[in-house]
């Protein structure tokens, strides 16, 4: 089963996301003047690039449910803890890492809506670093492992009550 | 209260009628108890009966602080246009202690003279006039001015009708189109305008001490990562893109510092940035959380929330570091200080079992209240005054702004048309 893990994520190995950004000193945005003069267009100050691809992906079966299912670790309410029933995921991303020296993981934290929205920014970054420490206890290195935290910001799931909750409290594994 | 404050009864005769795209919908959900009869007179002649009339902003203004209330137009004991026709005795047997009498003239092109008098019921005399030339698209401005200029007359404290709330929006929510979008508004709502939109994530707008600039988080690049937009001119700079958090930037007091929240030391620290040199000094060490960096108005020390204890709480640590104090004990989640602005109150993100709600904090005696009822409250801010406090609620699943009265009297909420609004900064001062 290890071997199909170690597989899998190979597999999944070209699909790593780049996290670079520009380094604009000063980029021109949307204007207010003071005086509050005519309209404001609502310009996007984002810079976006286009797609990177016109070709279709080729997508192989996954082999084994756990890797399945989204590559997450869920987190009890205000705790970084890892759980027990996460501890597979992260034996076999460990093993991949380990087997791959070359291969990059991102490791993204998140939390639930509850609490304050910078807090909770630091609570899911505190959750991906206890992740990346124990892939790395079991071998990886850490310039592998990228840690970004999007607090409460990027839920999974959208509502309140504990089942959205507990969805949104996790470390999603992006290879 | 009522013995404390002087009951205004008030006549403003108005005229210029203009539309605006008022993006955000004001309701007042709580009144307070007693509150001081206001009589609002509409002028009879040649005006325009618009909601963007003078008399209706003032009003607005005047009953949304929650010092004021209007006296029904029925109650009126006369209809009078000019002071000479003031019948002071009639006025005050209403219970009406001060009256503000409006007038506009036409000037020339677009350009009017706005009059105001504010008169002394019982020492029968005028307390005020002044007069403000203004263009018909300055309507909305006129009235805050006159709104500011007749609340600190008859309560003593400077008026923030003329202030400024930043604010994030979401549209689209849930879908590929999701845009998130930085707005200011004026503090009463209206005039929203756009001042950054991005498909990425934003958060924590935080006002310069100036009123000029907006420092924000923005996940554009992925990561979060705080930048610095002067919103006259539009041009941003980015001014902390580090690995780990960027984030929770806080002007210091004489503009000169951001304090920040990074992780790129192993965990979330307070730290300065000199934001002429951007370089950076570290306050706080050690594993803990230690975000939501706040100054306190001598701009000697910072308040924060860590959870070095536990549970988040607010601690105090001076600018140049050493041990940090923990300030609050009552209630196993104490988070985002926001310090009034005289310095004698905190308010924050309390949850006491009951959900987390907006409360405030006395500092000299530690003697916390909670002011909101809400389940998902965050994000308090101060009005300049220290007069409002407004913050984020979630209203049927749907991000509402809200603003309290300091003493938690006056309720009232504001509703975008369109989309989700949430993390409201209240502006400094603008003149």
């Amino acid at each position: 089963m290890a071997k199909q893990l170690f597989y899998t994520l190979f597999v999944c190995l070209f699909f790593i996301l780049s996290g670079c950004s520009t380094s604009t000193k000063e980029i021109p945005g949307d204007v207010i003047s003071d005086d509050y003069e005519g309209d404001i267009a609502v310009g996007d100050g984002s810079e976006t690039s286009g797609l990177e691809s016109e070709g279709d992906l080729s997508m192989g079966t996954l082999g084994d449910g756990s890797l399945g299912s989204g590559n997450v670790i869920y987190f009890d309410y205000n705790s970084a803890e890892i759980r027990d029933d996460s501890l597979p995921l992260i034996a076999s991303a460990a093993e991949a890492l380990t087997t791959n020296p070359t291969m990059q993981m991102r490791l993204e934290g998140h939390a639930d809506e509850r609490g304050t929205r910078e807090y909770n920014l630091a609570l899911g970054e505190r959750r991906a670093q206890s992740v990346r420490e124990l892939i790395m206890l079991q071998g990886a290195s850490g310039n592998q492992l990228d840690v970004v935290s999007y607090g409460e910001e990027k839920p999974a799931v959208i509502g309140s009550g504990e089942e959205s909750w507990q969805q949104n409290r996790r470390v999603e594994l992006v290879y | 209260m009522k013995n404390l404050l002087k009951i205004l009864s008030f006549a403003i005769f108005l005229f210029i009628g203009q539309s605006t795209h008022a993006i955000l919908e004001i309701e007042i959900t709580q009144g307070i108890e007693g509150a001081l009869p206001i009589a609002i007179v509409a002028f009879a002649g040649d005006v325009y009966t618009a909601p963007e009339a003078v008399e209706n902003i003032v009003r607005s203004d005047l009953r949304r602080s929650g010092f004021f209330d209007v006296l029904d137009k029925q109650r009126f004991p006369q209809i009078i246009t000019d002071p000479s026709q003031l019948n002071y005795k009639t006025w005050r047997d209403t219970g009406v202690e001060s009256l503000l009498l409006g007038k506009v003239t036409k000037a020339g092109g677009d350009q009017y003279r706005i009059e105001f008098q504010l008169f002394d019921l019982i020492r029968q005399k005028r307390i005020l006039g002044n007069v403000i030339p203004a263009s018909s698209k300055d309507v909305r401005k006129v009235g805050h001015k006159i709104s500011d200029v007749v609340f600190e007359n008859l309560t003593g404290i400077r008026g923030a009708f003329s202030t400024r709330i930043a604010y994030i929006s979401t549209v689209n929510k849930d879908t590929a189109n999701q845009k998130y979008i930085l707005q200011i508004a004026d503090a009463d709502g209206h005039n929203a305008r756009t001042v950054f939109s991005s498909n990425k994530q934003l958060m924590s707008p935080t006002w310069s001490p100036d009123g000029t600039r907006l420092a924000y988080v923005s996940f554009e690049g992925d990561n979060s990562a705080i930048y610095v937009q002067d919103i006259i001119q539009g041009t941003r700079a980015r001014v902390s893109a580090r690995a780990g958090i960027n984030s929770a930037p806080a002007w210091s007091p004489n503009g000169r510092y951001l304090a920040l929240t990074l992780s790129a030391g192993g965990s979330p620290d307070i730290y300065l940035m000199d934001t002429g040199t951007r370089n950076i000094k570290r306050l706080t060490s050690g594993s803990s959380i230690d975000t939501e960096p706040c100054w306190m108005p001598d701009g000697k020390s910072l308040l924060f929330t860590s959870d070095r204890s536990g549970g988040p709480q607010v601690y105090e640590i001076s600018i140049n570091g050493g041990k940090a104090n923990r300030i609050t004990f009552e209630g196993n989640y104490n988070a985002a200080p926001d310090i009034s602005p005289d310095g004698r109150f905190l308010t924050l993100v309390n949850n006491s079992g009951n959900g987390f709600r907006i409360a405030v904090m006395d500092m000299h005696n530690k003697a916390m209240r909670v002011i909101t009822n809400g389940s998902l409250d965050e994000g308090p801010s101060y009005a300049p005054n220290g007069s409002m406090i407004i913050y984020a609620t979630a209203e049927q699943g749907r991000g509402v702004l809200a603003a309290v009265s300091a003493d938690g009297r006056v309720k009232q909420k504001l509703r975008l048309t369109e989309g989700d609004v949430r993390e409201p900064a209240w502006s400094p001062f603008r003149y």
